[in-house]
């Protein structure tokens, strides 16, 4: 009798997984079908005359809030019925994978070939990756790209995006980085917002002498920064070392063409002025950080997406945090720093044919059309509270009146003309690598054994890590 | 006497000692999974419980994406299942041309192989394997068809097969049983502890599979719940609440499977001596 | 009668092929062309996704003698190999004997509770261990108030090393005391009779009957938590990322990143193959060794 029950529950099991095996090939599809089941019906309707349909795939930002964004956009736009060559358009809208950084989910799916046609999320340096490998289109010749700078006003954005005399993205938003401080610390400490190195140090030297007071809050360090040590992070280097070597020493450019271009003199500054933080600064990981009761912490880069939350959470902007400038040398100096601008690409890849990449082109172009760019940019604006890239930002009053809304928004616009991209190299990855293994790693762990105010000698790491880049790079 | 007693109830102790060590990660897990969210990690002691965070998984998890937490781990099981079943039906019929087919041409042969891919390390395979997949990427298949058959598997059922008499399969033989009646009728149901133990080890171990599954299935709509938890260790912006919630779902099932099936593991086990 | 046998003989030749082709099918397309494949790919430069890749020879394989992560990566493993061989060794043999002292109707029961840490996936526990270590966590909390520790468990590379070693020992002792149980359960009465009229008891024992009784077993332990040692990947993976300055990495992890992140899938092929001679050399190292104690325990 047992033996029957177990021969018969294996061969149910068998059957469930040989179903399985038989259901793999339209799976995917139809897991990524439920998501957007509800206007197939609706658009039933709509079915072009020929009643050919081609199915594109948008890849969004692997966050909810894009992926939101986006298949708004791809729902109003299957329903407005658009043809291309007598087939109608399908997006399909994706969050794109991340494992364990969007970059390589993208470089994966081109290797596998399930790159979708277009996506978003894209920044300079990896463009320039990309481009270098031929996986995406160069788009400047297209009249459909002319129109979409035409109509967003971009004219001096898109100068920032060529690689090689080529334009292979559209921009979409940028994101000024900037720090995040806490304002019930700097209250306690009696100073404000810190904006030149003198305000860095007597930051520093408030935060020592309020020690006692600033522990009553729960604030027990000055910087909040995790990534700061951790070397397959190579990204996180845009948000603390590029963005602070930009400000300290007036804009600069990391590589330029084959050329390291950061300076000796220029790293040693920045190191040093992190390094200047000592045993306050935090690498260990809090969460929720500006979200719990009582923040840990006096600062950290800004999280403009985490504004929403932080609202749900009770926080109010300027009572509880505040964004202030990066940190420049000494006052009336520009405080340059970095822009998080990514944008839209259109990917090159046998798996992708030629109606799809049309109908990726159909729809991105309706999106930024003339009498579209200004609700798809102020939708963008509303859902991601990031700036999106445009011209008229300030001039246009559909986005002024949002703009003045939330103060928040207010400090982050001023920011904008003075950021400065990432790198754009092939081996972007491996020269921030090796620039984390070499300097910022071994630095800041020599760097937090001391008390503050005595940054250590930071010579000998950017001396290693500049030969250590030429060599990851291949750069002079 | 006495002195048995002593140290009976000494190794008793210790061993209460040992398993609260290890078993403790999993009370830690379970009770903040249920904590209120402010609470989570804030104390060993359960202080009041809710399930916001297993509810948080089932309202789409904070994705875009409906029942993407649900679909990982339907993803998991669709996964687990089918290799396990082959990887247990081929090593019980490769096990069994093995050692009860007397001889044939080529048996030794393959043996060799069997033996040289036992030992050989699976990680120079890893970048050739995933070319070869690649055309199955984001599929079950990709997932299934590359882990299907375990030498480990083959091996178990090598060595359960050379220890059963060879008598009853012969008179089987003499009475006029074709092979597969003989599988089905005699070698299947004697391997009972065998099969529950490689069934079990095989499902467990694809349940557990990190590496591969995140480099031939990142969809977010194929991940394995696995691929989908580890994905979520990001810098910035999770609640720990839902993180043990889904911890929890991704290890009671493999636990309970276990613990239903326990009394095979002493049998089956001395198998993997051999 | 002897056309029977040869017919027979016939039958079973196309049976045993039929039943392994399933195996052989497999070998071939997951084991053999891969195989070929990687010795291909290591005298190549091709990031996976561009039409052109370009032959370099060895180059990928001299490259390895200078890079800083493929020298953390073979030294980490043997800094990893060592401690838990043997802990997982002395855990899991401590288990078996703690176990066998119970009554006989614990012991099964007993036994599968220890087995559990084994059966539980990498990821849930790195999410308890990486929320448990956060700078605010309970356990650290109680650390600061009490003892005025401040410890950065995955910041100090020492520290981080020891989190995931004392992971990985705890994860596997528990399934390798099975082991080690079955076989001191195996330890036929006669034996057990004759040590006790010899006057055999507690630690003489243990040293003069067990442990030999239960060498092969032993063998199978040391070896298995060798190989193990090359395997970690998810741990380093989820809490440390192989940082801080490489002290956690492992080839896994390194192959992986450089293959997939890093996308140099020729050096990748290179730095695997690196790595699998190391395994075999390790392997065969350790197989003598152990093969010199089973023949002096006269197995």
């Amino acid at each position: 009798m047992k033996k029957r029950v177990i021969s018969m529950f294996m061969a149910a099991v068998l059957c469930a997984g040989l179903c399985a095996c038989g259901g793999t090939a339209q799976n995917s599809e139809g897991a990524a079908e439920s998501s957007q089941g509800q206007e197939s019906t609706d658009d039933a309707g709509s079915k072009s005359s020929s009643g050919e349909v081609v199915e594109v795939d948008f890849w969004s930002a692997p966050n909810v809030d894009q992926f939101n964004f986006w298949t708004g956009k791809a729902d109003q736009f299957n329903q407005a019925g658009i043809e291309v060559d007598g087939k109608k358009i399908e997006v399909k809208v994706q969050q794109m994978p991340e494992s364990p950084s969007s970059e390589a989910g993208i470089q994966n799916a081109i290797a596998t070939g399930t790159v979708p046609a277009a996506s978003e999320n894209i920044n300079v340096g990896f463009s320039a990756v990309l481009a270098d490998s031929e996986a995406i289109y160069d788009i400047q010749d297209e009249e459909w790209y002319k129109e979409i700078v035409k109509n967003r006003e971009i004219e001096s954005a898109v100068a920032g995006w060529e690689l090689g005399g080529k334009q292979y993205v559209i921009p979409e938003y940028i994101n000024p980085m900037s720090l995040e401080w806490n304002v019930k610390a700097l209250e306690v400490m009696g100073i404000d917002v810190p904006e030149t190195m003198d305000d860095f140090r007597e930051m520093l030297t408030a935060f020592t002498e309020h020690k006692a007071e600033l522990a009553e809050i729960g604030v027990t360090h000055t910087f909040y920064r995790p990534a700061l040590l951790r070397s397959d992070q190579w990204w996180e280097r845009w948000y603390d070392f590029q963005m602070f070597y930009q400000s300290l020493n007036g804009g600069g450019k990391w590589v330029d063409g084959n050329q390291l271009t950061f300076t000796q003199e220029g790293m040693e500054k920045t190191l040093e002025m992190i390094g200047m933080l000592g045993n306050t600064l935090m690498v260990d990981e809090i969460e929720p950080l500006w979200s719990a009761d009582e923040v840990p912490v006096v600062f950290s880069i800004s999280a403009p997406w985490e504004i929403q939350a932080l609202t749900e959470a009770g926080k109010v902007y300027g009572q509880d945090y505040v964004y202030g400038p990066c940190i420049v040398e000494k006052a009336g100096d520009t405080p340059y720093s970095f822009g998080d601008s990514k944008g839209i690409v259109f990917y090159k890849h046998s798996s992708i044919s030629e109606e799809e990449h049309n109908g990726a082109i159909a729809f991105v172009s309706w999106a930024y059309s003339e009498e579209n760019s200004a609700q798809t940019d102020l939708e963008f604006l509303e859902t991601m509270n990031m700036l999106p890239v445009r011209g008229d930002l300030q001039t246009n009053e559909a986005f002024a009146s949002k703009m003045t809304d939330n103060p928040a928004y207010v400090d982050l616009a001023k920011y904008i003309p003075n950021t400065l991209p990432a790198m754009a190299h092939a081996k972007m990855t491996e020269i921030q690598e090796a620039f984390t293994e070499a300097a910022m790693v071994p630095y800041i762990q020599e760097a937090m054994e001391c008390e503050p105010m005595n940054a250590p000698d930071a010579s000998a790491y950017v001396e290693a890590s500049i030969q250590a880049m030429k060599d990851a790079g291949s750069l002079e | 006497m006495k002195k048995k007693v002593k140290i009976q109830i000494i190794s008793g102790i210790l061993i209460l000692i040992m398993l609260a060590v290890s078993l403790f990660p999993f009370y830690y897990m379970v009770v903040q999974s249920l904590q209120p969210w402010k609470q989570v990690d804030k104390s060993i002691i359960p202080r009041g419980i809710t399930l916001r965070s297993y509810e948080y998984l089932l309202n789409n998890g904070g994705s875009g994406n409906t029942f993407m937490w649900i679909r990982a781990l339907a993803n998991s099981l669709l996964v687990s299942l089918p290799t396990a079943i082959i990887s247990s039906l081929s090593g019980l019929l490769i096990g069994y041309a093995m050692v009860k087919i007397r001889k044939f041409r080529g048996q030794k042969f393959i043996m060799n192989t069997l033996l040289f891919q036992m030992f050989f390390p699976g990680i120079i395979l890893l970048v050739p394997k995933f070319m070869i997949t690649k055309s199955l990427a984001n599929t079950y298949a990709g997932m299934i068809l590359p882990m299907a058959i375990s030498t480990w598997a083959i091996f178990m059922y090598i060595n359960y097969f050379r220890t059963l008499p060879d008598a009853v399969f012969e008179a089987a033989k003499i009475d006029g049983a074709g092979p597969l009646r003989i599988i089905q009728k005699i070698a299947f149901p004697s391997t009972k502890s065998v099969t529950v133990i490689v069934f079990l080890s095989i499902f467990m171990q694809r349940w557990s599979e990190l590496m591969w599954d995140m480099l031939i299935s990142p969809d977010i709509s194929m991940q394995t719940l696995n691929v989908l938890i580890s994905n979520q260790f990001k810098p910035m912006g999770n609640y720990p609440g839902p993180m043990y919630a889904a911890s929890v779902i991704l290890t009671m099932p493999i636990i309970v499977l276990f613990l239903i099936f326990s009394r095979y593991f002493k049998e089956g086990i001395s198998f993997m001596l051999k | 009668m002897k056309k029977r046998s040869i017919t027979s003989e016939k039958r079973d030749n196309i049976l045993g092929w039929l039943f392994c082709s399933p195996y052989l099918i497999f070998s071939l397309v997951f084991f053999l062309i891969p195989l070929c494949w990687a010795f291909w790919l290591s005298a190549m430069d091709w990031n996976l996704m561009s039409p052109d890749k370009s032959f370099v020879g060895f180059n990928n394989f001299r490259q390895l003698f200078g890079d800083a992560k493929v020298k953390a990566a073979f030294v980490n493993s043997f800094r990893y190999l060592v401690p838990i061989m043997l802990l997982c060794f002395l855990g899991g043999l401590v288990i078996a004997l703690l176990v066998t002292q119970l009554p006989e109707k614990l012991k099964g029961i007993t036994a599968v509770l220890f087995f559990i840490p084994y059966l539980t996936s990498g990821v849930a526990t790195s999410v308890v261990v990486k929320y448990l270590f956060t700078y605010n966590s309970v356990l650290n909390v109680f650390l600061r108030d009490h003892f005025d520790l401040n410890i950065s468990w995955f910041k100090n590379g020492k520290i981080a090393f020891w989190v995931i070693t004392v992971l990985v020992v705890w994860k596997m002792s528990g399934y390798y005391a099975l082991f080690i149980l079955s076989a001191i359960e195996g330890v036929s009465e006669d034996v057990k009779e004759a040590a006790r009229l010899d006057g055999s008891v507690g630690l003489h024992y243990l040293w003069h009957v067990t442990i030999p009784m239960i060498m092969p077993a032993l063998t199978t332990v040391l070896v298995l938590a060798s190989g193990l040692a090359f395997g970690i990947y998810t741990e380093p993976y989820l809490l440390t990322g192989g940082g801080p300055q490489l002290a956690t990495t492992t080839w896994q992890l390194e192959i992986y990143y450089t293959s997939f992140t890093r996308f140099q899938s020729g050096y990748g092929a290179a730095m695997a193959i690196a790595n699998a001679v190391q395994i075999f050399v390790v392997l065969r190292i350790l197989n003598f060794v152990m093969d010199h104690f089973n023949r002096k325990f006269g197995w």
